[in-house]
């Protein structure tokens, strides 16, 4: 079975189920799925079965054409779900299978639209809080002995960070509106409850490798792996309410932000070097049993590293 | 001896009546001495000098001319006396001891004699300089004998020397030069240092030195190295010899007693609200060389200090990176310093005798005096989940491997004094 939906707006407004090929879409009363927009010309489009039994949609001879997605093309194949405009007319295609029930995914959830009350936003909110605030706690420095504030920094903490989420929140959201997608703030939301939850997963995958990897393998997880997460969250982001496979659109963001971020430690660090300040890395975590300090060197080994450091000191000399 | 020293008693002038004939009598053989680097009013390094010899050959202090050593193109050195004002040349200098030897060729007076022994302890003297440029003055006070701290033997005096006087002749009451006028205590009160004489009697006997930059660069190289490695050979036979000496305790560690030559403090405070108890120990070598563009050389701080946490362990670890990070010491320089290289640091966890240590070392290289390098490194214990032990070493104008080989003979002789 195949379905056809025309869209008005990104929503589904008419579906129509077909059993057999070809299916003759157009704006003429012979057409089996009439189009009765004015860009649509008389016969535009055919979806047809090819020799080995794939779906196709194939243009006619039609003053504007057939698009897929941005592309304009002649005929395009159907796999899955197809998103296909002829003139100003927008149809999706679909092949209905009648096999077994689907289980659905996240993913797929997002095509419904839910209604969402402030106590959604509200549980939402509470959950990113909490990830976000599990975070700031595994730090060592907030047990610090020195630190007296503890409670009312944690308040202060949570206060900003549910400033931090609306307004990160906003933006995102109007970014999506932007690109035209159907957004709304209780989807972003609901993305800062699931995906806030990878920075604490990324922190405590750095505390423990802090015991078996060596001390400047660590460091630099310890460094990059919350970061990591941040990418991972904003590609995630970019997806929300996108229909389709999503796997390659996530993975050029995720290198789009990565590339962001490199640029822009790079830049601090070359900054902080110009400036003359020593980058040292003071890091260090309390034994454990079992793993107790971690990898070390032996000092010959060090004090070689430190010549090899001092050596691009006189290198670098004005 | 005592004959020897009755008759050159004897020979010496009159005790001077008073000081107003005491100036009098002297002044024509004092000399302000300043660098010009480019006006001819104002000056860019202001000292004291006095005549040492009937050709003109005056005494100063090294650091008052250590600008025109750096770059003798650039500037110039000029001397003045109520005879006039003069063209000098560089002929000598020693950056250890901090003391010069310059020529005004034509210069009159009458050169001071250099005493033959050093000041008794007691011993009333006075002193001539230029203090802040404002006249050329005469102050009294006592010699102390030498100071018992430092790499670099200085008369300690009770007087109060100021900013212009360095380079200005310390006088007995027999009108003879036991010192040259050098330093003071920073925030005491008239307590200042003199250059033993015997320091310029080496000079007076050395060959002059050519004046070009290239040749006063390696002049001074020369001796930043001799210092460098009589000091490193100092420490390093104190350190080894040294572990029949009754340890230090510096809270939960030990560690073996430091050199004489360093100054030491130590201190103990209890943090009740955060249930810390920290002692600390720390020590400065006294009395090292400085040069001009890069300050110290062959200076070193160690500090030592035992923290034992009462409270959340983890917590505890979650200070000690920020404690680190305050010592590091190597100052941030501004951007394009001509005369240092980026710092450049290297951190790991560090096996040394049975500790493991967190270490950070930064090392900055000095351009003009290659191989040389300021060098800082922390270490904090990693093996016990609420005490730690905490050394913080900082070398200024050393050479690398003298810096490493130091620290790890410091750090290998640090220990905990108790089980955990």
């Amino acid at each position: 079975m195949i379905a056809v939906r025309v869209l008005r707006e990104g929503v589904v407004v008419r579906e129509v189920l077909f059993r057999s090929t070809p299916i003759r879409i157009g704006r003429s009363e012979e057409s089996d799925l009439v189009l009765t927009e004015p860009s649509v010309s008389r016969a535009h489009a055919r979806i047809e079965r090819d020799g080995s039994g794939g779906l196709a949609i194939v243009g006619g001879v039609g003053t504007n054409g057939l698009y897929a997605g941005p592309r304009r093309v002649d005929s395009e194949p159907i796999k899955g779900r197809l998103r296909a405009r002829l003139g100003l007319a927008e149809i999706e295609i679909e092949e209905i299978s009648g096999e077994a029930t689907q289980p659905i995914s996240l993913e797929d959830l997002q095509g419904l639209d839910q209604r969402r009350t402030p106590l959604t936003w509200a549980k939402y909110i509470v959950i990113a809080l909490l990830a976000l605030n599990l975070e700031a706690l595994m730090l060592a420095e907030f047990w610090s002995p020195w630190n007296s504030q503890r409670l009312v920094g944690a308040i202060w903490q949570s206060g900003s960070m549910l400033v931090a989420i609306l307004v990160a929140g906003s933006l995102i959201l109007g970014l999506l509106k932007a690109t035209g997608r159907k957004v709304r703030m209780a989807d972003v939301l609901e993305h800062f409850a699931v995906f806030s939850w990878l920075r604490p997963l990324a922190l405590a995958l750095a505390l423990l490798a802090y015991y078996v990897l060596a001390d400047g393998a660590a460091s630099a997880l310890r460094a990059w792996l919350p970061s990591l997460a941040t990418v991972l969250f904003l590609a995630q982001a970019a997806t929300i309410r996108r229909p389709g496979p999503n796997r390659n659109f996530r993975l050029f963001w995720a290198a789009a932000v990565l590339l962001v971020l490199i640029g822009v430690e790079l830049t601090s660090a070359y900054a902080a070097g110009r400036m003359g300040q020593p980058q040292a890395d003071h890091a260090m975590q309390v034994p454990v049993p079992g793993f107790g300090t971690g990898p070390s060197v032996d000092f010959d080994a060090y004090a070689a590293a430190v010549e090899a450091a001092a050596a691009r000191s006189a290198d670098r000399t004005p | 001896m005592n004959l020897l020293l009755l008759l050159l008693a004897l020979a010496a002038p009159q005790v001077p009546a008073t000081s107003e004939a005491a100036y009098a009598r002297l002044k024509p053989s004092l000399f302000t001495i300043e660098i010009h680097s480019g006006n001819r009013e104002a000056k860019s390094s202001l000292g004291s000098g006095y005549l040492v010899s009937g050709d003109g050959l005056i005494a100063t202090n090294y650091h008052v001319v250590a600008s025109f050593i750096a770059d003798p193109v650039r500037n110039q050195l000029r001397a003045k006396s109520p005879a006039g004002e003069f063209r000098v040349s560089l002929v000598q200098f020693d950056l250890v001891n901090d003391i010069a030897l310059v020529r005004a060729a034509g210069a009159p007076g009458k050169p001071l004699a250099l005493a033959d022994v050093v000041p008794e302890v007691g011993e009333r003297i006075f002193s001539f300089g230029n203090p802040e440029g404002l006249g050329m003055s005469l102050i009294e006070g006592n010699a102390n004998g030498f100071a018992t701290k430092g790499v670099v033997p200085r008369l300690l005096l009770s007087m109060p020397l100021n900013s212009g006087m360095s380079g200005g002749p310390i006088l007995n009451s027999r009108d003879q030069v036991v010192g040259t006028n050098v330093s003071v205590q920073w925030l005491s009160n008239s307590l200042s240092f003199g250059v033993p004489t015997a320091a310029l009697r080496d000079l007076l006997a050395r060959p002059p030195l050519e004046v070009t930059k290239a040749a006063l660069r390696a002049e001074t190289n020369r001796q930043i190295d001799a210092f460098e490695k009589k000091t490193v050979g100092a420490l390093t036979g104190v350190l080894e010899a040294g572990s029949a000496d009754p340890a230090l305790v510096i809270g939960g560690a030990r560690s073996q007693a430091l050199p004489e030559a360093f100054a030491c403090w130590d201190d103990l405070q209890e943090f009740e609200r955060e249930g810390v108890v920290k002692s600390q120990y720390g020590c400065d070598l006294q009395f090292t060389p400085a040069i001009e563009e890069v300050g110290p050389i062959a200076s070193v701080q160690i500090q030592i200090e035992h923290f034992v946490s009462s409270r959340s362990s983890y917590g505890f670890y979650g200070y000690l990176p920020f404690h680190a990070g305050s010592h590091q010491q190597v100052s941030p320089r501004p951007a394009g310093d001509p005369d240092l290289g980026p710092p450049e640091c290297v951190s790991n966890r560090v096996r040394v005798a049975s500790e493991v240590w967190k270490m950070t070392t930064c090392a900055v290289a000095f351009k003009e005096s290659p191989g040389f390098f300021d060098v800082d490194l922390v270490a904090t214990s990693l093996s016990r989940p609420r005490e730690a032990i905490f050394v913080s070493l900082s070398f200024k104008g050393f050479r690398m491997k003298s810096a490493l080989d130091l620290s790890r003979r410091l750090i290998e002789n640090v220990s905990w004094a108790g089980t955990p």
